[in-house]
């Protein structure tokens, strides 16, 4: 009885994750390059439930599994393409990647899913490689961004909105010479003289194979621990990944899929809340009734 | 919940900027020579709540740790400083620049920078028989050797398209020097003050924040028109969807608060 309890103590907080995601991902409905968070839950470990005592003849009695609560296991970004929306600043920038994989078994192009995965017959998951612009924080550590809404600094840097340093692709800033209209960048990311068309540096965008590797630091910026791991490269000429000045990428935060997941985190939560509100009722039977003489 | 509730709170705050900057540009939808402002949202440091090597499940496919965040916050203020359209007006000091740059004026003893070119002469009181050029304001019009620009109240005055003031005393033509007008080089750098006027940071100097000119007169591709001015470029239809989206995610942050309180009540009361 007691178990069950704290089974329902456990939905509860696991609920109010939910809720806590669901409310982060309505308030950055706006908030250009967000990806929209999923909260994952998962089960306790499972424990395996006997029947003991009773009568000597009978063998002991297998009940069967049973798991004792839930937890919000981990917070996943939806990688997903955001809306690419026009705008007047020449310091916006939006990445459009679509990038491809075949199957190493079939040789057949992959289809991923929404959330940019594919688990193939032999069980082996793929991931959809994503791209990001590489900047630098006050630390200077390499930190990653879909968010290409930049501004430029008095030296002429070009910066994100929190102020980290926007990087080429040998990972050195980039400085704007002149006023900001005359900065020309083509589509594949290169920095165009103003007077001749030349390409000169390029903005540095990263692909990263796993994107699901990449932890949340907030300020529009993704970090990434392990780049073994993740998978990180600069983007390669075959690449499906395309630079656009003038426009920015939109959140891609779905407001009515995110409004339902409030309410049924709400909801899930009163739920337990009831279950424990039962569990007491009826340990005060117990407590007051059955006890009494 | 106490999280969802502060991540909502903070969401709001954020939101009202923004809706402050959108009031702000509509109520100057006809200002002469005004720029529309505008801020972006950037979601606020994100919180990692540590987990054990145990929650290193199969199955599992971000690295170790839970991340909430809390909220959203709106960026720096940057303004569009794209073209306005003209309108005539006649007057022949009614100017309006076209393409890039700044009229200099002299503001109470700062130099102030300006789109709004609605200028006239008043006599000089300094200098009996000589008028000054002034803007609405009464603030000095500035040439390019930062003087005041002062001509016999006598001469019939013309601006001609590259900024020159020529001046008329009964048929002889002579320029009292150019009109000082500077390209804004990093324009995130001027402040803005009250009067539609923008001036220069005092940590910084006006060769760091305008382009210098090579050899002085217009920036290159700017010219003056004199008989107009330079409306607002307050894109009215822009600002409402804006405004309108903004609203919306307002509500939705309000819904969200009174979606945490209602946890708070729950749990506050299960125990009937």
């Amino acid at each position: 009885m007691i178990r069950g309890l704290y089974t329902a103590a456990a939905g509860m907080l696991t609920q109010e994750s939910r809720h806590d995601t669901a409310v982060q991902n309505l308030a950055n409905i706006n908030t250009p390059g967000y990806k929209q968070v999923n909260s994952v839950a998962r089960s306790f470990p499972e424990m395996l439930l006997s029947m003991v005592g009773g009568a000597s003849d009978v063998p002991a009695t297998r009940i069967g599994k049973l798991n004792t609560g839930v937890f919000a296991e981990e917070a996943l970004s939806l990688y997903q393409q955001g809306v690419i929306r026009e705008s007047s600043k020449p310091t916006d920038f939006a990445l459009v990647s679509d990038m491809e994989m075949t199957d190493p078994a079939t040789g057949q192009p992959i289809r991923f899913d929404g959330s940019g995965k594919y688990v193939n017959a032999d069980g082996e998951v793929f991931y959809k490689p994503e791209a990001f612009f590489t900047v630098q924080d006050q630390n200077g550590e390499l930190r990653y961004t879909k968010d290409g809404s930049f501004k430029v600094a008095l030296d002429g840097s070009l910066l994100t909105q929190e102020g980290y340093q926007v990087l080429d692709s040998n990972n050195r800033p980039i400085v704007l010479t002149g006023p900001a209209d005359r900065f020309k960048v083509d589509e594949q990311g290169y920095v165009l003289n103003p007077a001749t068309g030349a390409r000169g540096a390029r903005l540095g965008v990263a692909v990263v194979g796993q994107p699901y590797q990449m932890v949340r630091e907030g300020n529009g910026v993704f970090r990434i621990d392990d780049p073994q791991e993740a998978g990180v490269r600069p983007v390669g000429g075959t690449d499906r990944v395309e630079v656009r000045q003038h426009y920015i990428e939109s959140s891609n935060v779905n407001a009515s899929e995110v409004m339902v997941d409030m309410n049924t985190a709400l909801r899930a939560y009163e739920a337990n809340q009831k279950v424990i509100q039962f569990y007491d009722k009826s340990l005060e039977k117990a407590v007051n009734e059955v006890g009494r003489v | 919940m106490n999280n969802s509730m502060i991540s909502a709170m903070v969401s709001m705050n954020g939101i009202q900027r923004k809706l402050d900057v959108i009031a702000d540009n509509i109520a100057n939808l006809d200002t002469v020579g005004y720029k529309q402002k505008d801020t972006t949202f950037e979601d606020t440091l994100t919180s990692v709540m540590q987990q054990p090597k145990d929650f290193k499940q199969q199955g599992r496919f971000s690295p170790l740790g839970y991340t909430t965040g809390f909220g959203v916050r709106t960026g720096d203020v940057f303004r569009d400083l794209s073209q306005g359209p003209l309108e005539q007006t006649n007057q022949p000091m009614d100017l309006a620049i076209e393409g890039e740059g700044m009229f200099a004026v002299e503001a109470g003893g700062r130099r102030a920078y300006t789109r709004e070119g609605a200028f006239h002469f008043v006599p000089d009181p300094g200098a009996p028989g000589s008028m000054v050029l002034v803007n609405n304001q009464g603030y000095f019009v500035l040439n390019e050797k930062n003087q005041h620009i002062r001509v016999s109240d006598k001469a019939k005055v013309a601006i001609d398209p590259q900024g020159k003031v020529l001046v008329d005393r009964g048929g002889a033509i002579t320029t009292a020097g150019t009109l000082k007008v500077l390209k804004p080089l990093r324009e995130d750098e001027l402040q803005q003050m009250d009067g539609n006027l923008f001036v220069v940071p005092a940590r910084l100097t006006e060769n760091q924040v305008f382009e210098v000119p090579a050899a002085g007169g217009l920036p290159k591709d700017t010219s003056i028109r004199s008989g107009y001015l330079e409306q607002s470029n307050v894109d009215y239809m822009g600002q409402i969807t804006d405004m309108m989206q903004m609203q919306r995610a307002y509500q939705l942050a309000a819904r969200a608060i009174a979606s945490s309180d209602t946890m708070m009540s729950l749990a506050n009361n299960m125990r009937g």
